[in-house]
């Protein structure tokens, strides 16, 4: 009876795991299509989870080394040496992160996203699509 | 009385576990049905309450910040950051726990929202000011355009919740709207509730009818033995004992006792075996059982003698029924593998039984007229008087 407890306690929590999970990477990979110029997109992160949540991807390629990305995703630790357009996940690391070109997080249960038109115009990016409407001119 | 009447009872059992079963499911249904109704009619009637109150509040609300402000509650709020702290703790005082989350946003000229105030205390959790707001639906628009309070049922987690939108309206503007998720506890622990119901509604279904099966097969079994302990094992008719249990329990005022017995049986065990005296018996017994109707009785007495217990019939109609018997048994003889039986029955009537008598006595007349017929030399009916 034990055994079917944890086993069926485990199944739930795997499930509702990888549903959110699912999501975050769905939006993650939208945001990524939407500023990247080119298909095929190399990114650096150094959180397994969002790793993971890439992985799936045919154009999202994951990069050992920073220097050879097109994109970071900053989720724990934002790390400014190398220079490339980076994704953060809070606010707080958006508005003091001069790379952070864009931020993805949760408030209050809903899904918030916005790109600095700023920061993006410095790399030469641009976003496209139904994101567009994210992109604020004030950060 | 009859044999027949056994497999009757049964088909009549079997109508009424039916009707059981039909009923516990339609009784079982038409409450399952009015309390699902009740359930969900109290829990709309408590959500409109709960409802109208925190609109209620978030009225009261509106008012203390424009008073506090001066009727310039956005200039206000961004420039004074105490007043501010004051306003999110008085939110978080009024946040009671099914509001999972109470601030208050407004627009800028881009049509951008941005957090103005958090109840949260959490500084995780916590929505600083400026922070974006992404309003997921058009209710956020609808209400800063209309003034009017809105209200929309949403899924967050999993879990279902309602958004309350109340516009703080200065000099007759939306200046930021109060936004309220709500915990929607009720709906929840209703649907829980009628959950928990459903299966305790199942289970009860199940067991009833389960008992009532069970009931029913014991029954069966029960009456079952007890017609077998009133059975004859060979002819699988009455036995004496039914005669003396039941039959004698159960007089009609007047009735008719046909005493029949075999001729001559003995000789034909000792031509034939025993064997074959059985497969007679019970022979015998099935044309006598052909013949009569379903409120007679035929019952084994003894060896080779059969009694017939009727009801209705006049002395003249005795007469021709153990006639009948005597004739269906003799004018088609009994063939057992390739031996061939001529076998003759006779008969005593005592067409005159009643009541009033002792039972003893109706059959000795019986008995008395069987003898003469045998005296009379057999194959022949008898009257007792």
């Amino acid at each position: 009876m034990k055994i079917i407890v944890f086993i069926s306690t485990l199944l739930i929590c795997t499930t509702l795991y990888a549903s959110n999970n699912e999501w975050e990477g769905l939006i993650l990979k939208k945001i990524l299509h939407s500023i990247s110029k080119h298909q095929e997109i190399a990114v650096y992160s150094k959180n397994k989870v969002l790793v993971d949540e890439l992985k799936d991807s045919r154009f999202i390629h994951i990069v050992e080394d920073c220097t050879k990305c097109d994109f970071v995703l900053a989720k724990d630790e934002v790390n400014n040496s190398c220079q490339k357009p980076t994704i953060v996940f809070s606010y707080y690391d958006y508005l003091h992160t001069p790379t952070a070109v864009g931020v993805f997080f949760w408030q209050k249960g809903r899904p918030t996203i916005r790109f600095s038109e700023k920061r993006l115009r410095s790399f030469h990016l641009h976003v496209t699509g139904e994101l567009s409407k994210f992109v604020s001119t004030n950060d | 009385m009859s044999q027949q009447t056994t497999n009757k009872k049964i088909k009549i059992g079997f109508v009424q576990l039916g009707i059981i079963i039909v009923f516990i499911l339609f009784v079982g249904s038409l409450s399952y049905s009015k309390y699902n109704d009740t359930l969900h009619e109290t829990t709309k009637s408590l959500n409109e309450k709960i409802i109208y109150f925190h609109f209620e509040t978030f009225k009261e609300l509106e008012k203390i910040f424009l008073n506090d402000t001066d009727n310039h509650f956005l200039q206000t709020v961004i420039k004074e950051k105490t007043l501010r702290r004051n306003f999110e703790d008085m939110m978080n005082l009024i946040r009671i726990s099914t509001i999972q989350n109470l601030f208050v946003v407004a627009k800028k000229r881009d049509n951008e929202y941005y957090f103005l105030l958090d109840s949260e205390q959490d500084l995780k959790k916590r929505a600083n000011i400026f922070e974006p707001f992404d309003p997921l639906g058009n209710g956020w628009n609808r209400c800063y355009e209309s003034k009017k309070p809105q209200m929309f049922y949403h899924t967050k987690n999993k879990d279902l919740w309602i958004t309350i939108i109340y516009p703080i309206v200065e000099n007759n503007q939306t200046v930021a709207l109060i936004g309220a998720d709500i915990s929607h506890q009720l709906d929840i622990n209703m649907e829980k509730k009628l959950q928990d119901f459903t299966h305790f509604f199942f289970w009860l279904m199940f067991l009833s009818i389960a008992f009532f099966a069970l009931l029913y097969l014991l029954t069966l079994y029960f009456r079952r033995k007890y017609y077998d302990s009133y059975r004859d094992p060979l002819t699988q008719v009455y036995n004496r004992k039914y005669l003396y249990d039941v039959v004698i329990k159960k007089l009609s005022r007047s009735y008719q006792l046909f005493m029949i017995d075999i001729d001559l049986f003995k000789d034909v065990n000792d031509t034939y075996g025993h064997v074959a005296g059985d497969y007679i018996l019970q022979e015998v017994a099935r044309r006598i059982e052909s013949l009569i109707r379903n409120e007679d009785s035929i019952i084994r007495y003894g060896g080779e003698e059969f009694l017939v217990y009727t009801t209705t019939l006049n002395h003249k109609q005795s007469l021709e029924f153990a006639e009948r018997i005597r004739k269906k048994v003799k004018y088609e003889p009994i063939i057992y593998k390739d031996i061939v039986c001529h076998i003759t029955v006779s008969i005593g009537v005592n067409a005159d039984a009643t009541r009033d008598k002792s039972f003893d006595e109706m059959l000795i007349e019986a008995d008395e007229a069987l003898y003469k017929a045998k005296l009379a030399g057999r194959d022949c009916v008898k009257m007792s008087k």
